[in-house]
């Protein structure tokens, strides 16, 4: 997660996977495959007997979707959980998303900024953005504010280090060509330097969602008791009722969200990026 | 040559010596002077002064039982991760009935954060060690099978053909030919699965347990000392850092012929 936003590989691994899933869903196997492995999780529990309360069949937790859609848990039906994890998702995300372009950007311009800032940023970025969460609770309360700086501190790295070398992989052999045919600084910025550094920008942004989501789950496990919203808060409390279905319903809905948002960047960036 | 480039490191270690003392100073002053509550943020001096009492033992254990406790957690779900991650993600990439079987179930749970595992691992193997050892064990185990996986595919086409026609036996080829070719890939894996494993530990020991370094945050959370909070990180992004750091000189060592990394 944290380290992995450094690595090229990782970025790569995470595109190839998702370009499997486009093949995947064609394809008949992998329909058989999941079928096959909820008939096995189906035939477990039943056959063995298991106790609702430790693992419940696919079908009840398919039920319970439903039935979180329309009863209160904590603060209210599944949508109030879903708009509350989004609401904080998008806070938190989009001040990383500006704060690391602009930073990663600057340190990629100013070799001065990138000396003073990256010690820093190499001893915050060891930290586990969750062992953050108690500290910005008291800094900024269990319901939102908390949440909101666990997942700005999670997503910045990857955002901003992206943002680092988009800026440096501009190539000043392009820059000087467009400037001795005469462009202006915005033609330069727009037709040369932005063109260069998107798809590295992308990159940031897609490693930052994951890493986002990821800490948006884990702060409101921990901040669970103050906010009482969130899937994060439905799958804790799912666990402290003995409702497993719950738990697993509210771990799809997220698996659900985390999916979408990792393949929606990824159409934006093809419809974007075309070169 | 050499002292542009000595030149070059002494502006970076001051550049870097003054950014982190001002750093420092900004956290000691507004403490000192009292603009910030000790109770939201807690002065340079109580911090030491935690350190020290967690050294000396605090809540159960001294310092080495809450990083024996951190750190035997987080290596038996890693351990586990690698023992059964990289051998399934080799199969997948050689045997096409393992790829069909396994692919799918893992583009399907992949997307779950691990943190969201803690709850069902509480339920299932209780509030111990086995709990977390889970919730670590999902967390390394996708990156170690991913790109075990992906090594092997990527094992170039024409060496595998070359060594094929030069009439290597299947083992020989695997050996001297996919492996080699593989553990790049394979090592950055590993890599950041152990990175993965220990921000889920410390996930998971924020929500349930009695010992260890996110224990102690989370108990300094609820005595009202955020000065064992704050104390609590700094091992945290230590061994985070030694253990990245250790890898990265175990990976030029274990495959000096990897590609330098596309920069």
């Amino acid at each position: 997660m944290l380290n992995g936003a450094t690595d090229n590989s990782a970025s790569v691994a995470r595109f190839t996977v998702w370009q499997g899933w486009k093949r995947a869903v064609g394809a008949s196997t992998t329909w058989l495959s999941l079928v096959f492995w909820v008939a096995v999780w189906f035939a477990v529990v039943v056959s063995l007997k298991i106790d609702q309360s430790l693992m419940p069949t696919p079908v009840k937790v398919v039920e319970q979707i439903a039935w979180l859609w329309s009863n209160q848990v904590g603060a209210g039906g599944l949508m109030v959980h879903i708009l509350a994890s989004l609401q904080r998702f998008i806070g938190g995300f989009v001040l990383a998303a500006f704060t690391g372009t602009m930073l990663g950007l600057w340190m990629g311009y100013s070799r001065r900024a990138d000396m003073a800032i990256n010690p820093v940023f190499e001893l915050i970025r060891y930290i586990p953005p969750i062992a953050w969460a108690p500290f910005s609770i008291l800094w900024f309360g269990a319901s939102y504010g908390a949440q909101i700086f666990v997942i700005f501190i999670s997503a910045l790295p990857p955002i901003l280090m992206n943002a680092h070398k988009a800026a440096r992989g501009i190539k000043p052999g392009l820059i000087n060509a467009a400037l001795m045919m005469g462009a202006s600084p915005t033609t330069i910025l727009r037709e040369v330097a932005l063109p260069a550094s998107l798809p590295f920008l992308f990159g940031g942004l897609r490693l930052g969602v994951a890493t986002g989501w990821m800490a948006l789950i884990a702060a409101e496990l921990v901040a669970s008791d103050g906010s009482r919203s969130g899937l994060g808060y439905l799958v804790l409390i799912g666990q402290q009722t003995l409702r497993p279905e719950t738990t697993i319903a509210a771990m799809i809905v997220i698996g659900l969200f985390g999916a979408a948002f990792d393949i929606g960047l990824q159409l934006l960036q093809r419809r974007i990026i075309r070169w | 040559m050499l002292s542009k480039t000595s030149k070059d490191k002494f502006e970076r270690l001051s550049y870097a010596a003054v950014s982190m003392a001002g750093l420092f100073f900004i956290w000691w002053g507004v403490t000192a002077l009292g603009w910030v509550s000790p109770f939201v943020l807690p002065p340079p001096w109580e911090v030491l002064d935690a350190l020290d009492r967690i050294s000396r033992g605090y809540m159960g254990g001294n310092l080495w039982v809450h990083f024996s406790a951190s750190m035997s957690v987080v290596l038996s779900g890693y351990v586990l991760a690698v023992i059964v991650g990289v051998p399934l993600g080799m199969a997948m990439a050689f045997l096409p009935v393992v790829n069909r079987l396994f692919g799918p179930l893992i583009m399907i749970l992949r997307p779950v954060p691990p943190p969201a595992w803690i709850p069902l691992a509480i339920l299932w193997f209780g509030i111990g060690l086995s709990g977390k050892v889970f919730v670590v064990f999902v967390a390394a185990v996708v990156p170690c099978l991913l790109n075990a996986y992906l090594g092997v595919m990527e094992t170039p086409r024409k060496m595998l053909d070359v060594a094929r026609m030069l009439g290597a036996s299947r083992w020989t080829v695997f050996r001297e030919v996919v492996v080699p070719s593989a553990l790049p890939i394979l090592l950055t894996g590993m890599r950041i699965a152990l990175g993965n494993a220990w921000a889920t530990l410390v996930a998971a020991e924020l929500v349930v347990s009695t010992a260890g370094f996110g224990f102690l945050i989370i108990n300094g959370y609820h005595t009202f000392e955020d000065s064992i909070m704050a104390a609590a990180m700094f091992p945290i992004a230590l061994i985070g850092a030694a253990m990245n750091i250790g890898f990265l000189i175990l990976e030029k060592r274990l495959v000096p012929w990897r590609r330098e990394t596309t920069e």
